[in-house]
């Protein structure tokens, strides 16, 4: 059976969604930042499957796709890094990663 | 199949301005490593250097000719871009010149290490500006971002400061998310990236909504749209501004307040004004409402508020609405004017925040309107300072805020949209509420603590003896004396000021250069 274009861009619109219920849903920081990851790697399948859709084009339209989704990657690293640093700082201070708890500031 | 690239010399000069900060936060980085603790304070002074560097870099991009975009299309140095430089150079020179003194004041024992995190987000902001690719934009955008997650949380011991890094960091990788699912529908759809590529695919394709790439590429602008508008604060994606804006240190929030939104709204400009000009009536209705709540919502919620560095951040919500004004409109006399706009937005905002940072005590204390009472007796050129970038702010005549709102508006009326012009005088109508509270609070309510009569012919030579020792106190708590960079700061911001608001045809025409007007 092969798999269709529309088979990976609803593969990557389904990931995107349970990452943002994720983000939206949990309390615990760790959890919104995985959520958040989910999100991001959704967006790198759709980009793949994009690039592998343009097979036939231009190398350029067909490469920046993928040369995007390794970008988005290594970012997503160095911003798991500074995040998790933040919540460290956090939680030693207030031994909870609870974001509804994260509120001295309101309104 | 093998791909060749050379980069030439005249690429790397294209970039003059982003390699000046970047090699200014690698130095400070070395610099501070080497030498003892107690002479840390000076490395302001090299970050001062690699910002006067940048504006070297600029004049001389001005100055040269030839064609303008390097690294095969990546990244451009158009009369946009320097602009934008500009004005991110601008707000940059002040912060670094707001922060020695205050940073010191907050605990802050890593200066080395915040000096350089501010010549990274300066170089991200000038880099996103300067981004022809949506691949650049997003990297710009991260440069950015990263650098002000830590900044936001670095004072050390600071609940406050550290609730700002977190929110700021959760709900703007939140808003990244959206933004790069939006760029990754648009380069489905069109197949390219690079934003001459996307305008000319939308040029020569028929776009249906329902069928084709239609529904793709609405998709892209849409979350394009929802991202972008978070970076800038638009209401509804404002949720965050307040919050980050109270709790980072005050020179963080003045170059975020305005260095995040040029980088941003010149992306808006870039993508939306420009790219996908030939689908305007697809993505127009988006930016009027997006503007339309966001200078109603903005300046009614800073109404509320009773700290003057949350009451700024949502100054600064109600201010990306009248910005956005210009990127709704799509003509180039809009764009021009959002320039000017944020070129006087700029100076302004940036010297009230320096004004706050000037009377800010430990922890955020000393920011509330309470503490403003009877400011002018106590400290009359400060007073008088933030009297004057509050009127520019509110858009009185005489100041650059004034030329900068009859500019956008003037540009609403011809271009077609006289309901946006109604709509911003009314919101700002309610903005000079707020801003006149603070001027009332500084001039005619006497301070906390201190008897009516005695404030009212307060002087600072010969009262003090004669009061007792609780105001005593208290006024050796507000009475911090000023670094001598931060005056200069604040007397360069007042000099823009008030500059712009008398002589605005010089800067003007730069603006409507960097348009792509005559």
């Amino acid at each position: 059976m092969l798999l269709s274009l529309n088979s990976f861009l609803v593969l990557g619109a389904l990931l995107f969604c349970i990452g943002l219920f994720g983000a939206l849903s949990k309390r615990n920081a760790i959890s919104v930042l995985m959520g958040i990851e989910i999100m991001l790697n959704a967006v790198n399948i759709t980009l793949v499957a994009f690039s592998s859709a343009f097979q036939h084009s231009a190398h350029g339209a067909r490469l920046s796709g993928q040369v995007f989704a390794v970008f988005i990657i290594t970012v997503a690293a160095a911003e798991a890094a500074v995040a998790l640093a933040t919540i460290i700082a956090i939680y030693r201070r207030k031994s909870s990663v609870d974001v509804t708890e994260i509120n001295m500031m309101k309104w | 199949m093998a791909f060749t690239y050379a980069i030439s010399g005249g690429d790397w000069a294209r970039i003059a301005p982003e390699l000046a900060l970047l090699v200014a936060a690698l130095l400070v980085m070395l610099v501070d490593a080497l030498i003892p603790a107690r002479l840390r304070g000076a490395l302001v002074i090299i970050g001062v250097m690699g910002v006067l560097a940048a504006l070297a870099g600029v004049i001389m991009l001005y100055a040269s000719s030839g064609s303008p975009s390097a690294f095969g299309g990546m990244v451009t140095s158009d009369p946009l871009a320097l602009f934008a430089t500009l004005v991110i150079l601008a707000a940059t020179g002040l912060s670094l010149l707001l922060s020695p003194g205050y940073i010191e004041r907050q605990g802050t024992r890593q200066q080395g290490e915040f000096y350089a995190l501010v010549m990274l987000a300066a170089t991200g902001m000038v880099l996103m500006a300067a981004s022809t690719n949506l691949m650049m934009i997003f990297l710009g955008l991260e440069l950015l971002s990263l650098p002000l997650y830590v900044l936001c949380a670095f004072a050390p011991g600071q609940q406050r400061a550290q609730e700002s890094g977190m929110k700021y960091f959760l709900l703007s990788s939140f808003a990244s998310g959206f933004l790069l699912y939006g760029m990754a529908l648009i380069y489905g759809a069109t197949g390219a990236t690079n934003l001459g590529g996307i305008n000319h695919f939308v040029a020569t394709h028929a776009m249906s909504a329902t069928a084709g790439f239609g529904p793709i590429l609405l998709g892209g602008m849409a979350l394009l749209a929802v991202g972008l508008a978070f970076k800038v604060s638009a209401i509804p994606f404002h949720a965050w501004t307040p919050d980050v804006y109270q709790g980072a240190l005050t020179p963080v929030t003045a170059l975020m307040s305005v260095g995040t939104k040029m980088a941003a709204f010149v992306a808006l400009i870039r993508v939306f004004d420009v790219a996908l000009a030939p689908v305007r009536a697809d993505w127009q209705g988006i930016m009027w409402a997006l503007a339309i709540l966001t200078m109603v919502g903005g300046n009614i919620l800073a109404a509320t508020q009773t700290n003057v560095k949350r009451l700024l951040a949502y100054s600064s919500i109600a201010h990306a609405g009248y910005l956005l004004i210009g990127i709704a409109l799509g003509t180039q006399a809009g764009i021009a004017a959002l320039l000017y706009y944020m070129a006087a937005y700029a100076v302004m905002n940036v010297g009230a925040f320096g004004v706050v940072l000037a009377l800010e005590r430990v922890a955020g204390l000393g920011t509330n309107l309470d503490d403003y009472r009877g400011l002018a007796s106590r400290r009359p050129a400060l007073a008088a300072a933030l009297a004057v970038f509050l009127f520019a702010l509110a858009g009185i005549p005489g100041t650059a805020g004034f030329v900068a709102k009859y500019a956008i508006f003037a540009a609403a009326v011809t271009g077609g949209h006289a309901e946006l012009t109604i709509i911003g005088v009314v919101a700002s109508m309610i903005g000079f509420y707020y801003y006149l509270r603070v001027i009332w609070a500084m001039y005619f309510v006497p301070a906390p603590d201190m008897p009516a009569a005695e404030a009212a012919n307060a002087n600072p030579h010969l009262s003090l003896a004669g009061l007792n020792s609780a105001v005593v106190t208290k006024l050796a708590a507000s009475g911090t004396p000023l670094a001598f960079s931060a005056g200069l700061a604040l007397a360069l911001a007042l000099i823009g000021t008030l500059g712009l608001g008398i002589f605005p045809a010089p800067l003007i025409s730069l603006a409507r250069q960097a348009a792509g007007l005559p």
